[in-house]
C-alpha cells in the first residue's frame, strides 16, 4: 500500500512538472526570460501604463516581469539585489539613472535606464565603464519644455509664470523648466513674471501667481494633474489665462474644450516599449542597439495641442491599445528583423507622434 | 478690568500684530501695491487655512514637549480614506468632512495609544508612524482619491473661512476653557510637579493626540478639497503637507507671549504666507526667495529665543552695581 501511494505521488509530481513546463512554453513565443522593471509607483497614470505595456509585451515575448516600486535608494537596491541573488534574472530596466551601485549589484545582468535622463555626464561616464550597462533611452524633457512655451506663445500668451517641481529633485522637471525659461528669454515680447518650485504645492503657486499678477495670461506647469487644472477654475483664471502642462489626467479633455489648456504632452510609455525591445535584443542574441552607451537614445513626447488632438490621443494612445503592437515590437528585434539596428530605432523616434500612431493603428 | 490691564492688553495686542503689519506694509511698498490688493489678501488668507489647522494639531503636542512628525502622513491618509468613502457613499462634502475627521481622530488615538504603551520617544515614534501612515492608503486605495468638482467646495471662500473660524473657536475652548488644556500647560511647564500634584500625564498626552487628530481630520478634508486628486506618497513625501504649519508653529510660540495661542497661530501662518506671496509679487527668483525666506525665519527665531537677553544683561548689570555699592559701603564702615 505504501509503495502504491509513493508511486501515485511520484506520478502526480511528474505530471505537474511537465504540465508547468508545457504551460510555460505555450505562453508567448521565444525563449523564456525574466526582467525587472522599477518605477517609483505603479499607482499613478504613467506607472499603470508602464506596467500594462510591460505585461502585454511580457505575454507576447514570454518574459516574466518583476515590478519593483521605489527608487535606487538603499531599499530599492536591496530589492534588486535580492532578485539578482535568485539567479534567474535576465535583465533590469529602471526608470532612473543607472548608478554604479546598481550596475555593481547587477553583475553580468544587463541594465537599461528608461524614461529618465541621466543625472549628469559624470554619472554616464561612470556607468559606461560597466560592460553590463546597455545605455539610456528617455523622452526629451528639454524639447517638451520648449514646445510648451511655444504652445503658450502661439496661443497669444506674453506674460507667463512657471510652476515646477522642487529644483534638483528630478532632472526631467529641471530640464522642462530650463527649456521654458530659455524660450521666454529668446522672445523679446514674452516675459516671465514669476516662477515657483515646490513638491506638491503647485495649486498654491497658481493662486499666488493669479493674485500677484493680474496681467498674467499664461502658466506652464512641469507636470499636469486634475488639481492643477481645477486650480485654474478656483482661481478664476478660466477665460483669462492659458495653461500648458506635461502629462494627461482625467480633466484634460474638459480644459482643452473650454480653451484653458492649450498644450500638453504624454505617451511616455511608448519609450518604455522601445526600451523593452532594446533589452530583448541584447538578451536574445547579444545585439546592442545603442552602440555607444555614452550617447543616450532620446525620443519625443507625444504633443497634444487641442481638443481634436486630445481625442485622437485618447483613441490611439490611452484606450487600451498600445502605441506599439507586439508585431511592431517584434520588428524592432534584430533576431526577427535584420534591419532592426540603431538607425531603425532613431527613425522610429523621429516619426513618433499622433499622426504616426494613427497611421499605423487607424481604421 | 482696570486701566492698567486695559493698557497692557492694548500694548500686547499691538506687539502681537506688529510683525504681520510690518510685513504687510513693507511688501506693499516694495511691490507697489501688488501684495496688498484685495485678491492677494484673500488668496493669502485662503492659503493660510490648511497650515493653520496643521499648526493647531501639532501645537497640542508641542505644549507638552512632543513633536508629531506624522501629522502630514495622517492628513494624507485621512484625506484619501475620507474622500474615497465620501465618493463611495455619495455623501458629498459632509461625507468628506465626516470620514476624514473620523480617520484623523483614529490616527491620533492610535499614535497616542502606541506612545503611552511603548514609551518610545515621540520624535522616533512619529517618524516611524509617518512611514506607516504613508503606506496605509496603498492597502485599500492604491490609486489615491480623485474628487469631482462638487466635493471640493470646502476649499473655496467663504467656506474655508467658516471652517477656519470654527476650528479657532474649538482650539480656544480646548486650550483655555477646559481642565484638559490647563493640564497640558501644567505638564508642559514641569511634568514632575504636575505628576506630583496628581495630574495624569499619560491620559493628558493621549488626549492631546486625540484632539490633535480632530484638527488633522479637518485639515485632511481641506487638503483633499484643495487638491481634488491625492495619491499616496512614500519616503516622507508627506512632510511637505505639514511644513508650513510646522514652521509657523515656532513663530506662533514667539507671538503667543503677547496674545492667546489660539490667536497667535493664525497670525503666524498668515504672516508666513504674506512673506511667501510677497516674494512672489516682488518677482524674485525662486532660489533667492527660498534663501531670503530661510534667513528671515532664522532672524525671527533668533529674536524669539533671545528676547529676554538684553533685559537680563541690564538686570545683571544693575544687580552688579548694587552689590558693588553695598560692598563698598561695608568696607567704609
Amino acid at each position: 500500500m505504501k509503495k502504491l501511494v509513493v508511486l501515485l505521488l511520484t506520478v502526480c509530481l511528474l505530471i505537474s512538472s511537465v504540465a508547468c513546463v508545457a504551460y510555460g512554453e505555450d505562453q508567448g513565443t521565444g525563449p523564456s526570460y525574466k526582467f525587472i522593471f522599477m518605477y517609483y509607483t505603479f499607482a499613478d497614470k504613467l506607472g499603470s501604463q508602464f506596467k500594462s505595456c510591460m505585461e502585454y509585451l511580457g505575454e507576447a515575448f514570454n518574459v516574466e516581469f518583476q515590478f519593483i516600486e521605489g527608487s535606487l535608494d538603499e531599499e530599492g537596491l536591496a530589492a534588486i539585489e535580492a532578485a539578482v541573488a535568485k539567479g534567474d534574472l535576465d535583465g533590469i530596466m529602471v526608470v532612473a539613472s543607472a548608478s554604479p551601485a546598481l550596475l555593481t549589484i547587477a553583475g553580468d545582468i544587463p541594465v537599461l535606464a528608461v524614461c529618465n535622463a541621466p543625472a549628469s555626464e559624470e554619472m554616464v561616464a561612470e556607468a559606461v565603464a560597466f560592460p553590463n550597462y546597455l545605455g539610456a533611452i528617455y523622452d526629451s524633457d528639454y524639447q517638451v519644455g520648449y514646445a510648451a512655451a511655444q504652445g503658450l506663445y502661439d496661443a497669444g500668451c506674453r506674460k507667463v509664470c512657471l510652476a515646477g517641481l522642487t529644483q534638483g529633485l528630478t532632472k526631467s522637471h529641471d530640464d522642462r523648466a530650463t527649456a521654458f525659461i530659455d524660450f521666454v528669454n529668446e522672445k523679446e515680447d514674452m516675459e516671465l513674471l514669476a516662477d515657483n518650485y515646490s513638491y506638491g504645492l503647485m495649486v498654491e503657486a497658481i493662486g499666488s501667481f493669479a493674485a500677484a499678477y493680474p496681467e498674467l495670461d499664461g502658466i506652464f506647469c512641469t507636470y499636469g494633474t486634475d488639481a492643477i487644472l481645477n486650480a485654474m477654475r478656483t482661481e478664476g483664471l478660466v477665460g483669462y489665462a492659458k495653461l500648458a502642462t506635461v502629462d494627461v489626467s482625467s480633466e484634460t479633455g474638459t480644459y482643452f474644450d473650454n480653451g484653458t489648456l492649450v498644450w500638453t504632452a504624454g505617451g511616455q510609455y511608448g519609450t518604455a516599449m522601445v526600451a523593452f525591445a532594446i533589452m530583448y535584443n541584447y538578451v536574445i542574441d547579444g545585439t546592442r542597439i545603442i552602440p555607444d552607451p555614452i550617447v543616450s537614445m532620446i525620443r519625443p513626447f507625444i504633443q497634444i495641442n487641442g481638443s481634436d488632438a486630445f481625442r485622437n490621443y485618447v483613441t490611439y494612445v490611452d484606450s487600451g491599445e498600445f502605441v506599439y503592437s507586439a508585431d511592431e515590437v517584434r520588428d524592432m528585434i534584430h533576431y526577427y528583423n535584420s534591419e532592426a539596428d540603431y538607425d531603425y530605432f532613431i527613425e522610429l523616434g523621429e516619426n513618433y507622434n499622433l499622426e504616426d500612431i494613427q497611421a499605423r493603428h487607424g481604421e | 478690568m482696570n486701566r492698567k490691564t486695559i493698557l497692557k492688553t492694548i500694548v500686547n495686542t499691538l506687539k502681537a500684530l506688529a510683525l504681520p503689519i510690518l510685513v504687510f506694509v513693507a511688501f506693499a511698498i516694495l511691490t507697489n501695491g501688488r501684495s496688498s490688493s484685495q485678491r492677494m489678501i484673500m488668496t493669502t488668507l485662503r492659503q493660510s487655512v490648511l497650515p493653520m489647522l496643521v499648526c493647531y494639531s501639532i501645537m497640542l503636542n508641542m505644549v507638552v514637549g512632543m513633536i508629531n512628525f506624522s501629522a502630514g502622513a495622517a492628513i494624507l491618509l485621512s484625506g484619501i480614506v475620507g474622500g474615497s468613502l465620501a465618493l463611495a457613499t455619495g455623501t458629498g462634502v459632509l461625507g468628506v468632512v465626516l470620514f476624514s475627521t473620523i480617520t484623523g481622530i483614529s490616527t491620533g488615538a492610535l499614535t497616542g495609544f502606541i506612545y503611552i504603551k511603548l514609551r518610545v520617544p515621540c520624535m522616533v515614534l512619529t517618524i516611524g508612524l509617518m512611514l506607516a501612515y504613508e503606506a496605509m492608503p496603498r492597502l485599500v486605495y492604491p490609486n489615491g482619491v480623485n474628487l469631482t468638482w462638487t466635493y471640493t467646495t470646502l476649499a473655496v471662500a467663504p467656506y474655508c473661512f467658516v471652517v477656519a473660524g470654527i476650528m479657532i473657536v474649538i482650539f480656544y475652548v480646548i486650550s483655555n476653557l477646559t481642565a484638559f488644556g490647563h493640564n497640558l500647560r501644567a505638564i508642559g511647564s514641569n511634568q514632575a510637579i504636575a505628576d506630583s500634584v496628581g495630574l495624569n500625564s499619560d491620559r493628558s498626552k493621549f488626549l492631546s493626540f486625540l484632539c490633535g487628530g480632530l484638527f488633522i481630520g479637518i485639515a485632511a478634508a481641506m487638503y483633499v478639497s484643495t487638491n481634488a486628486e491625492v495619491r499616496p506618497t512614500t519616503a516622507i513625501g508627506s512632510m511637505v503637507i505639514m511644513l508650513d504649519g510646522f514652521i509657523g508653529m515656532f513663530l506662533a510660540m514667539f507671538i503667543s507671549r503677547y496674545c492667546n495661542l489660539a490667536i497667535a497661530i493664525p497670525i503666524s501662518v498668515v504672516t508666513m504666507k504674506m512673506i511667501s506671496n510677497g516674494f512672489v509679487s516682488l518677482g524674485m527668483s525662486a532660489t533667492i526667495r527660498d534663501v531670503t525666506n530661510g534667513v528671515l525665519l532664522l532672524v525671527l527665531l533668533t529674536i524669539s529665543a533671545n528676547q529676554g537677553l538684553f533685559e537680563r544683561m541690564k538686570q545683571n548689570k544693575l544687580f552688579a552695581q548694587k552689590a558693588d555699592a553695598e560692598y563698598q559701603s561695608t568696607r567704609t564702615q
